[in-house]
């Protein structure tokens, strides 16, 4: 059985300036990509890639962006992402976090990433609280034990049974 | 364990927000370098000091708005590391002599690199005790001639060649792009892939790329994929125990401040002991310390 097979590479955008780009689309950086693969590779290597490049998905608030290649062209177009310098004459920088043979285990592998910079809030704000809770705990009295009374009869005492 | 060998140093602020980034991308240590032309004087001690991140993330006030990724890691124990670095270019063939001769400033960096620009001067670096690194600088046209004899001996004597990917991200001049192509595949065949490094001589942290990019990378420097991993793991963590051993006299003695040595292993302070001995134990002690004075020869000058 032959069958096509492709790679999606996860991959995260940072820009230089702290300036939101709301007027990026997913057709922009599929013709800046497609500009950087001809720039480095040449004209050859499109034609190879052909209807196999596509750009998937792109969520312009975290910087996030999935893109489907060929399984044997998958190390020229790494290479030609991580070459791509400006994008609508902005500095950026690209890196590649996960590559994989689906979309879905692109999915979850973004769901790590971004609870991970959610951590950080989370964490911060932790340590204060569990601070205070140990400061409480310390101020608190121990709880003293009830003695037991000597006096008492012991009712709990077994009895040794014969054999009959 | 994946440590950055080259990051320039530009004041407190960038390097905070070089840590930031480093620290998100996945690196574990960082080396802040500064580089000198020609001729090394008493003026270029190491003034490098370490930043001391916890103070810098818990302050509020601060002017450091990048929240920074360091508890992204999951121990608290794992400090992120941080070193110090010199370049020196070289060109004239009169000041080799002074590589030699300024030891003792050399021995406040942890690592040294020296940038050679003719073939005479990089027979004469291969001998040199006192350097861990020779580098190039691989956006000129020309490379320097480099013989199979001459690397095999830098190899047994324990050198590092390097490689610098900083140059590939100028945009405007294309020209830059080229050079770095031709001419890292022309070390790497010279080299075989031994005693390899690759950092970025970077002013910003943008040009900053991940190490598993910087490991795609390798792979069109024909270097086979076992290796590539190889170079930035554990060829870089040799490098810096080889700057170690430079500093010490001959392999045997070292020198450190005091502010470095670790609480526990100082040694424990008089007071706090005379505390829990009674009086009469500690004037048995000071009789003995007498004692032991007088059995110490004296030694008499005669001018």
């Amino acid at each position: 059985m032959v069958r096509v097979k492709f790679r999606y590479l996860l991959g995260h955008v940072r820009w230089q300036t702290t300036t939101k780009m709301n007027s990026l689309d997913i057709s922009g950086i599929y013709h800046y990509l497609k500009n950087s693969v001809k720039l480095n590779f040449g004209e050859y290597a499109i034609c190879r890639l052909g209807w196999t490049l596509n750009v998937k998905q792109y969520n312009p608030l975290t910087g996030l962006f999935i893109v489907r290649c060929s399984r044997s062209q998958m190390r020229q177009v790494w290479l030609s992402l991580t070459l791509l310098d400006e994008i609508n004459s902005q500095k950026c920088a690209i890196s590649i976090i996960h590559s994989a043979g689906t979309i879905r285990s692109c999915n979850l592998q973004a769901i790590k990433h971004t609870n991970s910079s959610l951590l950080v809030a989370k964490s911060l704000i932790q340590i204060k609280n569990e601070k205070e809770k140990y400061q409480k705990k310390k101020n608190k009295k121990k709880k003293t034990k009830k003695k037991k009374n000597k006096y008492l009869p012991n009712t709990l005492v077994k009895k040794n049974k014969s054999k009959k | 364990m994946f440590i950055e060998l080259d990051f320039q140093d530009n004041g407190k602020q960038s390097n905070y927000q070089a840590i930031s980034t480093l620290a998100q991308l996945g690196y574990d240590g960082v080396v802040f370098s500064r580089t000198i032309n020609d001729v090394i004087t008493k003026n270029d001690i190491c003034t490098f000091k370490e930043l001391d991140l916890k103070e810098l993330d818990q302050n509020e006030n601060s002017s450091f708005k990048n929240l920074s990724s360091l508890t992204l890691m999951k121990n608290e124990k794992k400090q992120f590391r941080q070193y110090s670095r010199l370049n020196i270019i070289i060109s004239s063939k009169k000041n080799i002599f002074l590589l030699k001769k300024m030891e003792n400033i050399l021995k406040t960096y942890d690592i040294v690199a020296v940038f050679p620009q003719s073939t005479e001067i990089f027979e004469k670096c291969i001998e040199l005790p006192t350097i861990d690194i020779i580098s190039f600088d691989l956006s000129l046209k020309y490379l320097i001639k480099i013989k199979y004899k001459q690397v095999n001996k830098a190899i047994i004597n324990g050198l590092f060649f390097e490689i610098r990917y900083s140059s590939m991200f100028k945009t405007k001049q294309s020209q830059a792009r080229k050079n770095t192509f031709s001419n890292a595949i022309n070390v790497v065949k010279y080299t075989k892939g031994k005693n390899l490094l690759i950092a970025s001589g970077a002013n910003d942290p943008i040009n900053l790329r991940g190490p598993y990019d910087v490991m795609n990378m390798a792979t069109f420097f024909n270097i086979p994929f076992n290796q590539a991993k190889n170079i930035l793991t554990a060829n870089s963590e040799s490098v810096i125990s080889h700057g170690v051993m430079r500093k010490t006299y001959f392999g045997v003695i070292k020198v450190e401040d005091k502010k470095k040595i670790p609480k526990e292993l100082e040694e424990s302070t008089d007071e706090d002991e005379d505390e829990d001995k009674n009086k009469e134990e500690i004037e048995i002690e000071k009789e003995e310390m007498m004692i032991e004075k007088i059995k110490k020869p004296i030694i008499l000058i005669q001018k």
